[in-house]
C-alpha cells in the first residue's frame, strides 16, 4: 500500500502541499484530480523524492519512502513534460534504462512496441508530443515498477491510443498487483478506470475515497411537484445543489434519498422522482464547488 | 532501511564513457590540427611551439569545462531534473560518474597533447606546467559539479565555477583590502610588507594555485594539497546534494546562503579594487566611497540573483550584518596594529636590522636562511644577500642604534622634504635575537609642510658613513680580503646603456679613485636620508640625459658564464676623481 500521511511544502511563503494524506492499496489506480496548480505534480514528485517534504512520510507496504532508499527503486514516473536524454531513440533509452531497472522486460518491451506501432529507431526528441508519451509509457510498463506515477499521461492523445493506454494498463494493474497513481484533467478518462480517487484543492485533498462509494455517497435526483419546492425544508439531508430547470428540479445531496424522498411526498404532491447517476466529473465539481472554487461571480 | 546498492554504477559509467566518444573524437581533430598540424605547416619550432602547446591546453580547458557543464546540466531543469532523480541510480552516483568521466576524457586530451608536443618541444622542462595544469583541471571537474549544484542554471554555474575557482584569490584580494586600512590608519604598518609577509608565511596563494611547482620538483606535499582540496569540494558536493532544493532549480543559485556569500563578496571585492588601486589618502572618503560601492555593488548582485529589482528585507538585513562584521574585524585588525605602532626594540636584542626601501628584505634574507640552514649569517652571507638579493643587513651595534634613532624619528614624525626627488617608503626590519622580527614601513610625504628633515639626515649620514656600509656595499674596494680573492672583477664604460666603450682598465688602477670619490660623496650628501631609500647611492639627477657610467661585473673564474654586474655608477654627478681618470686613457668619455 502506497500510503501519504500529513506531507506538507512551502515554497517560500507558499503552502504548496497541505498535510495531503493519500492511501493507495496493492492493485489499485488512484486517480489525482483537482484544480489547476493544486499541486497534483508537486505531490508526485515528493513521492519519488525529487522533492523534499517540509513535513510528513510517505510509506510503501509499511516501509519509509525515503531518498536514494531501495524501495524507491521500484518507482517510475512518467512526468507530464517528458524529458528524453538527447539523441535517444527509443531503443536506446531502453537499453539505457535497463542498466538501472532490474526488472525491465525486452519480451514487453516489443510487444508494446509492436502494440503502439512506434518507430523505435526514431529520435524521441523528432516524435509528436503524443508518440514521446507513448514511448515513455511502453518504457515505464517494461521497466514492471511497484508503483508507476502517471502525470497528465493521456492528455493530447486520440481515443484509439487512449484506449490502448487503459488496455495495457488494466492488465498490468492485474499482472503484477501495479499501484498506479494517475493525475490527467481528463475526468471521463478516470472515472472508468479509476478505483480511487483523491480531490485536490489548494495543496489539500478535500477527499479520498473509492470512487463507487463515492458515487454511492453523492448521489443526485430529478423530481417535480406540485406546487414550489423549498430547499430550506430539506436541510438535514445535506443538499449541496440545487437548481430547477423549467418545473423539474436537480438536487445533489449526501443524506439517505429514499428519507428525502419519503419526506417529498410527505410535503408535496410528487409528479416525477429519478435517481440519477454521478460521475466523477460531477463529484469533483460538487466537492470543488464546495470548497468555492468555480462559485465565484463575475 | 536498506541503501541503493552499487549494481547498476558500473555499466552506467561505461555508458557515460561511451557517450563521451563523439566528443573524444572532435576534441581530437581540434588537438591535432592546433598543437601538431599548423605548428608543422608553420614550422613552428622554439616558443612558437610553446605558444601552440598553450593553444592546446586552452582548447583543452575549454573542452572540459563545457562538458562539465553539459554532462551536470540536469540540475538546471525541471524535466531533465525529474527523469533522473526519479530514476534508481542516484544523483550523488551520477555525479561521481560524471566526474570520472570528466577526468578520463581531460587524462585523455593532456595526454595528447604532450604526445603531440613532444615531437616539435626540445626543452622537455616546460611540461612542468602540467604541474599546475593538471590540478587545475581536476579542481575545474569537481568545481563545476559543486556548482552545478549550487546553481540554478547553466549559465550561473559556469559562472559560479569560475568564481569557486578564484574564491581563494577573493579571499586574499579582501584581506588585502583590511590591509589597506590599518596601512591607512596605523603609521608604519604597508599594505606591500603586511601582504608579502601574509602571502609567504600564512595564505600561501603559489601553493593553493600550485604555481609553485611550475620551477619546483613534486613533492608529497603537492599531492597533500591537491587531496585536501578535491576531498573537501567531494565532501562539499555530496553535502551541498542533500541539501538541495531541487524545487528552486531555475533561479540564478538554488540555495539562499551561497546566495548571499556570493553577492556578499562580490560587495566586497569592487571597493577592494577600488580602494587598493587609487592613492588617495583621505581615510574618511576612502571609506565613505567603499561603503558606497559595497552597497551598490550588493543591491545589483542580489537583483540579479533574485530577479527582481526590489530585493527582499532579509537580503537587507544580511547586508547590513555582515558590513558591521566586516567593519568589526576591520577595527578589530586596526586596535591590533595600534598596539604595536609604537614599538621600537632595544639596541641588545637585535641581532641584524635593515634600513631602506627594499619592500621585501624581510621574505629575502628568511629565504636565504632557509635555503642555507643557517640563521647566523657570516660575512660572506651578508655579501652574498646583497649581492643576490639587494638587501644590506646591518650586524654592528652602533649602525643599529642609529636605525633604532631613525625609527623613533619617524614614529615622531615621518615627513621628509626632498624637493623634487619623489621618495614614498622607508623601510625598517629588526631580526631579533630570540627569532622574531619586527618590519615597519613609513610614508615619507614628500611635500609635507611640517617635515623635518635634520635629524633624519644625520642619523641617515651616520649609517652611511660607517665602515660597515662600505664593506658591505663596496666590498669589491674596502674589504682587502675580498680584492685579494680569485674573484675576477670587469670594468665596462658606456652611455646611458647604449654605447659601450672597449675598455681594459683594471680594478686595481680604478680603486683608488673610487675609494676617494665614494668617501667624498657620502660626506658631503645633504640629502643622507634620501639615499637611503636609493640603495645608498647619491640622488641621481641627471636621469633625463644620457650619462656616461661604470659598470663595474664580477665574472666568477671557474664559471665566466656566471657573473653579475654589482654596481653602476652615473657620472652625472660626482666621481670627478675616477671620471678624470677614465678620460685620461678613454678619449670617448666627455
Amino acid at each position: 500500500m502506497l500510503k501519504i500521511k500529513d506531507l506538507s511544502k512551502k515554497f517560500r511563503d507558499f503552502n504548496v502541499l497541505d498535510h495531503v494524506n493519500l492511501n493507495a492499496e496493492i492493485g489499485q489506480i488512484y486517480g489525482l484530480v483537482g484544480s489547476n496548480g493544486c499541486g497534483k505534480t508537486t505531490l508526485m514528485k515528493h513521492i519519488m523524492m525529487i522533492y523534499k517534504p517540509d513535513e510528513g512520510d510517505i510509506f510503501y507496504n509499511d516501509v519509509p519512502v525515503v531518498e536514494d532508499s531501495e524501495i524507491i527503486k521500484e518507482f517510475y514516473f512518467v512526468q507530464d513534460n517528458i524529458f528524453f536524454p538527447y539523441q535517444f531513440t527509443l531503443s536506446s533509452l531502453f537499453a539505457y534504462e535497463k542498466l538501472m531497472y532490474k526488472n525491465m522486460s525486452d519480451e514487453k518491451f516489443n510487444r508494446l512496441v509492436n502494440y503502439f506501432d512506434i518507430d523505435k529507431n526514431k529520435k524521441l526528441n523528432k516524435m509528436s508530443k503524443g508518440q514521446r508519451k507513448q514511448a515513455a509509457f511502453v518504457v515505464a510498463i517494461s521497466a514492471q515498477p511497484k508503483v508507476l506515477l502517471l502525470d497528465e499521461i493521456v492528455d493530447g492523445l486520440d481515443a484509439v491510443i487512449k484506449r490502448k493506454f487503459w488496455d495495457v494498463l488494466f492488465q498490468e494493474v492485474m499482472d503484477n498487483e501495479m499501484t498506479v497513481v494517475i493525475s490527467s484533467h481528463d475526468l471521463k478518462e478516470l472515472d472508468n478506470i479509476c478505483d480511487r480517487v483523491g480531490i485536490m484543492h489548494q495543496g489539500k485533498i478535500l477527499k479520498e475515497d473509492d470512487l463507487e462509494k463515492m458515487k454511492d455517497e453523492i448521489k443526485r435526483v430529478q423530481f417535480a411537484v406540485d406546487g414550489e419546492y423549498e430547499i430550506s425544508d430539506f436541510k438535514e439531508f445535506n443538499v449541496i445543489k440545487s437548481v430547477k430547470i423549467g418545473s423539474v428540479n436537480f438536487c445533489t445531496l449526501t443524506g439517505n434519498i429514499d428519507e428525502f424522498r419519503k419526506k417529498l411526498e410527505k410535503e408535496y404532491k410528487v409528479l416525477l422522482f429519478d435517481r440519477l447517476s454521478m460521475s466523477l466529473e460531477e463529484i469533483f465539481i460538487t466537492e470543488l464547488g464546495g470548497a468555492g472554487y468555480g462559485t465565484e461571480k463575475e | 532501511m536498506e541503501q541503493r546498492k552499487n549494481k547498476t554504477f558500473m555499466p552506467f559509467f561505461l555508458n557515460s564513457l561511451k557517450a563521451k566518444s563523439n566528443w573524444i573524437l572532435l576534441s581530437t581533430v581540434i588537438i591535432f590540427v592546433t598543437t601538431l598540424l599548423i605548428p608543422y605547416i608553420l614550422k613552428a619550432d622554439g616558443v612558437d611551439a610553446y605558444f601552440f602547446m598553450g593553444i592546446g591546453i586552452f582548447e583543452a580547458f575549454v573542452m572540459v569545462f563545457v562538458n562539465c557543464l553539459i554532462d551536470n546540466s540536469f540540475f538546471h531543469s525541471d524535466s531533465k531534473l525529474a527523469y533522473y532523480k526519479s530514476k534508481p541510480v542516484s544523483l550523488k552516483e551520477q555525479v561521481v560518474v560524471n566526474i570520472i568521466t570528466e577526468i578520463i576524457f581531460a587524462g585523455l586530451l593532456l595526454a595528447l597533447i604532450v604526445l603531440l608536443t613532444s615531437f616539435q618541444i626540445k626543452d622537455y622542462k616546460i611540461f612542468r606546467v602540467f604541474n599546475f595544469i593538471i590540478p587545475w583541471i581536476l579542481v575545474v571537474i569537481f568545481l563545476s559539479a559543486l556548482s552545478s549544484i549550487l546553481a540554478g542554471n547553466t549559465l550561473a554555474a559556469g559562472i559560479m565555477t569560475v568564481f569557486n575557482f578564484a574564491l581563494p584569490g577573493i579571499v586574499y584580494l579582501i584581506i588585502v583590502f583590511i590591509f589597506s586600512i590599518v596601512e591607512d590608519f596605523v603609521a608604519g604598518f604597508s599594505i606591500d610588507v603586511l601582504e608579502n609577509y601574509f602571502l609567504n608565511n600564512v595564505y600561501k596563494l603559489e601553493y593553493i594555485y600550485f604555481t609553485e611547482y611550475l620551477n619546483k620538483p613534486l613533492g608529497y606535499i603537492y599531492f597533500l594539497i591537491l587531496g585536501i582540496i578535491l576531498t573537501v569540494i567531494t565532501l562539499l558536493i555530496f553535502k551541498i546534494l542533500k541539501k538541495r532544493k531541487n524545487e528552486n532549480t531555475g533561479n540564478f543559485i538554488v540555495f539562499d546562503g551561497y546566495k548571499y556569500f556570493v553577492s556578499l563578496l562580490g560587495s566586497l571585492i569592487i571597493p577592494a579594487f577600488f580602494t587598493v588601486s587609487n592613492y588617495s589618502r583621505n581615510i574618511i572618503s576612502e571609506i565613505i566611497a567603499a561603503l558606497m560601492v559595497a552597497s551598490l555593488t550588493y543591491y545589483v548582485l542580489i537583483a540579479v540573483v533574485e530577479k527582481s529589482f526590489k530585493i527582499s528585507r532579509l537580503s537587507i538585513k544580511i547586508f547590513a550584518v555582515s558590513m558591521v562584521l566586516f567593519m568589526a574585524a576591520t577595527g578589530g585588525t586596526v586596535a591590533f596594529a595600534s598596539r604595536y605602532k609604537d614599538v621600537v626594540p632595544d639596541v641588545e636584542d637585535v641581532k641584524y636590522a635593515f634600513v631602506g626601501s627594499n619592500g621585501r628584505e624581510f621574505d629575502f634574507v628568511n629565504k636565504y636562511i632557509e635555503e642555507s640552514g643557517n640563521s647566523n649569517l657570516s660575512y660572506n652571507d651578508i655579501i652574498k644577500l646583497k649581492d643576490v638579493y639587494g638587501v644590506i643587513l646591518f650586524t654592528e651595534k652602533e649602525n643599529i642604534r642609529n636605525i633604532i634613532d631613525l625609527h623613533k624619528e619617524m614614529l615622531k614624525n615621518s615627513s621628509y622634504n626632498n624637493e623634487n626627488y619623489r621618495y614614498d617608503n622607508l623601510d625598517i626590519t629588526y631580526f631579533m635575537d630570540d627569532g622574531g622580527y619586527i618590519i615597519r614601513e613609513y610614508k615619507t610625504d614628500c611635500d609635507g609642510a611640517d617635515a623635518e628633515n635634520g635629524k633624519k639626515d644625520e642619523l641617515a649620514l651616520k649609517i652611511l658613513n660607517s665602515n660597515e656600509l662600505k664593506r658591505i656595499k663596496y666590498n669589491y674596494l674596502y674589504d682587502e680580503e675580498y680584492c685579494k680573492n680569485n674573484y675576477n672583477i670587469e670594468i665596462s664604460v658606456g652611455y646611458d646603456f647604449n654605447e659601450d666603450i672597449a675598455s681594459d682598465i683594471t680594478i686595481e688602477e680604478l680603486r683608488p679613485f673610487l675609494i676617494k670619490d665614494i668617501n667624498k660623496e657620502y660626506m658631503n650628501t645633504d640629502k643622507a636620508f634620501f639615499a637611503l631609500g636609493g640603495n645608498f647611492d647619491q640622488p641621481y639627477k641627471g636621469f633625463n640625459e644620457p650619462s656616461p657610467y661604470l659598470a663595474i661585473t664580477i665574472r666568477d673564474k671557474e664559471d665566466p658564464k656566471a657573473y653579475y654586474t654589482v654596481q653602476t655608477l652615473y657620472f652625472n654627478e660626482g666621481y670627478e676623481n675616477t671620471k678624470e681618470y677614465l678620460k685620461s686613457s678613454l678619449p670617448e668619455l666627455k
